[in-house]
């Protein structure tokens, strides 16, 4: 782990002056750490999240990427979409949407072609390179949304709700995929990932940051101490996974109680 | 394209129908409506002489001149229009008063500035064709889901390549349910323009057969006239299908 690659300085953010989403929120991401957002529906993770990738600019505070104000989109950063139906090009094929971020920089062609091959590789997606999306299933979909955004080798990885409606096995399966991506980027690529589920949260994470919905900022941060490499089974089988994911389950029930 | 048989069996049975009301002698006068099946005798001797292709040729070149101009015109408009509220505020008034305007009502005024021939002929197909395609041009664009645009920003594609690829692949289906209303646009104006003013196209050679008593060339005419809009209707529909697979 290194040194600060994201600070986030006294972001605040609302919706039409009404629904406050985000308040007054600092946060340090470390190079190479993996931090887990959880929190009850509308408590900002999502809003916090695109505010980081420069989709939403927030109304006050500011993103420092290695120390340097980011304006407009991280361009460091990639976006994986909680909505995988939505989020691909209905139009292109698995190739050509997972070539959709290279398009416009400057890559050749033979370039673009083998990196996409390489994230297609990566995802086991070779044999599905030439069919249409509406052809793949929610897993395989989401697939393509991963391997699109490692394809431009981004610093930072943004995933909103990545798993969420994947069926248990698809889930573990990625979930692993993702930890093994993590381990074989040199250094150690950084993974910002939001989930609304608990064991997902400290199954992948170095931290865990617990937000409030009552607050919009937050609760607390759960310095997560299990150790590497992490497996489906075992890992989940520990006596401190229960306690860290009990940890979190009884800040989240206060929350909601409060 | 599949049809199930009872589609035919309604033509045939509405075929009959005409058959024996005429024959039977049922309308009077009867001269006014000559069975179908000379009405059809006459189509095929007619198309066989070269008559009534000149003529519905002539009526169909209009209409898809008129409603090329109206795609050309309005996709790019309806574009901007969805895609930038400024756009969309500054025209939003202006389209609603024209856009209920009947094309036919415009002759006249065509006729004053552009002439009596096919200029102002398919100006006024084109000023028909041009708001069914330009309204669903706009409603498609506005029904893009934030997703995708998100993802191509995200991804940094460029801002023209959002316009020409997502945002128009997405409005197509829609752009296409416009151009599907305005081809019926197109012919309905053509034909009644002939009717008005000229002496060719199909709807000149059914008003003109009308007045010379031919009535047969007359029923004739229409029915051509429906078949074409059959076909090309049909081939829309297929087109249509093909491009909302996804």
């Amino acid at each position: 782990m290194g040194d600060a690659l994201l600070r986030l300085n006294d972001i605040y953010h609302d919706f039409n002056g009404i629904h406050v989403a985000v308040n007054n929120l600092h946060l340090t991401v470390n190079e190479g750490e993996i931090v887990a957002f959880v929190g009850p529906s509308g408590c900002g993770k999502t809003t916090l999240l695109k505010i980081i990738s420069g989709l939403i600019s927030p109304d006050r505070g500011e993103v420092l990427f290695r120390g340097e104000p980011v304006n407009g989109i991280l361009p460091a950063a990639a976006f994986v979409f909680q909505d995988y139906s939505n989020s691909l090009m209905p139009w292109r094929n698995v190739w050509a949407n997972v070539r959709l971020g290279l398009e416009h920089r400057n890559y050749s062609d033979a370039e673009q072609s083998r990196i996409v091959g390489e994230m297609l590789e990566l995802m086991h997606l070779q044999q599905s390179a030439h069919k249409m999306p509406y052809e793949l299933s929610g897993g395989m979909k989401q697939r393509v949304a991963i391997a699109r955004a490692l394809a431009i080798s981004p610093d930072v990885l943004l995933m909103d709700e990545p798993f969420g409606s994947l069926d248990e096995m698809s889930r573990a399966r990625l979930q692993d995929e993702v930890l093994a991506i993590h381990n074989i980027s040199r250094p150690n690529r950084t993974i910002l990932s939001v989930t609304h589920d608990i064991d997902e949260a400290v199954y992948m994470s170095h931290r865990i940051v617990i937000l409030s919905q009552r607050t919009s900022n937050i609760t607390k941060i759960i310095e997560n101490d299990l150790g590497w490499p992490r497996n489906q089974v075992t890992t989940r089988l520990t006596p401190r996974f229960s306690v860290l994911r009990t940890e979190i389950y009884e800040i989240m029930c206060q929350e909601v109680a409060a | 394209m599949k049809h199930s048989y009872s589609g035919f069996i309604t033509v045939l049975v509405f075929c009959l129908v005409w058959e024996l009301a005429s024959r039977s002698g049922l309308i009077k006068p009867v001269v006014y409506l000559p069975p179908i099946s000379a009405v059809l005798l006459t189509a095929f001797q007619a198309i066989g002489s070269g008559e009534l292709l000149y003529h519905i040729a002539i009526t169909l070149y209009r209409a898809i001149a008129g409603l090329l101009i109206a795609i050309i015109l309005a996709t790019p408009l309806g574009i901007l229009m969805g895609f930038y509220k400024r756009v969309h505020d500054a025209g939003k008034i202006m389209i609603e008063l024209l856009r209920p305007m009947p094309p036919i009502a415009l002759i006249p005024v065509g006729i004053l500035f552009l002439g009596l021939y096919d200029t102002m002929k398919i100006s006024i197909i084109a000023f028909g064709c041009f708001w069914p395609i330009l309204v669903n041009t706009i409603a498609g664009v506005q029904q893009i889901s934030q997703e995708l645009l998100d993802v191509s920003k995200v991804f940094r594609v460029s801002k023209m390549k959002v316009l020409y690829e997502v945002v128009f692949r997405s409005a197509l289906p829609y752009i296409l349910a416009g151009i599907r209303v305005a081809l019926s646009i197109a012919l309905i104006v053509s034909v009644a323009a002939d009717m008005l003013v000229g002496s060719d196209g199909i709807g000149f050679f059914i008003v003109d057969a009308e007045r010379s008593f031919n009535f047969a060339d007359m029923y004739a005419g229409l029915v051509v006239l429906a078949i074409v809009g059959f076909i090309l209707n049909s081939g829309l529909e297929y087109t249509y299908k093909r491009i909302k697979k996804y």
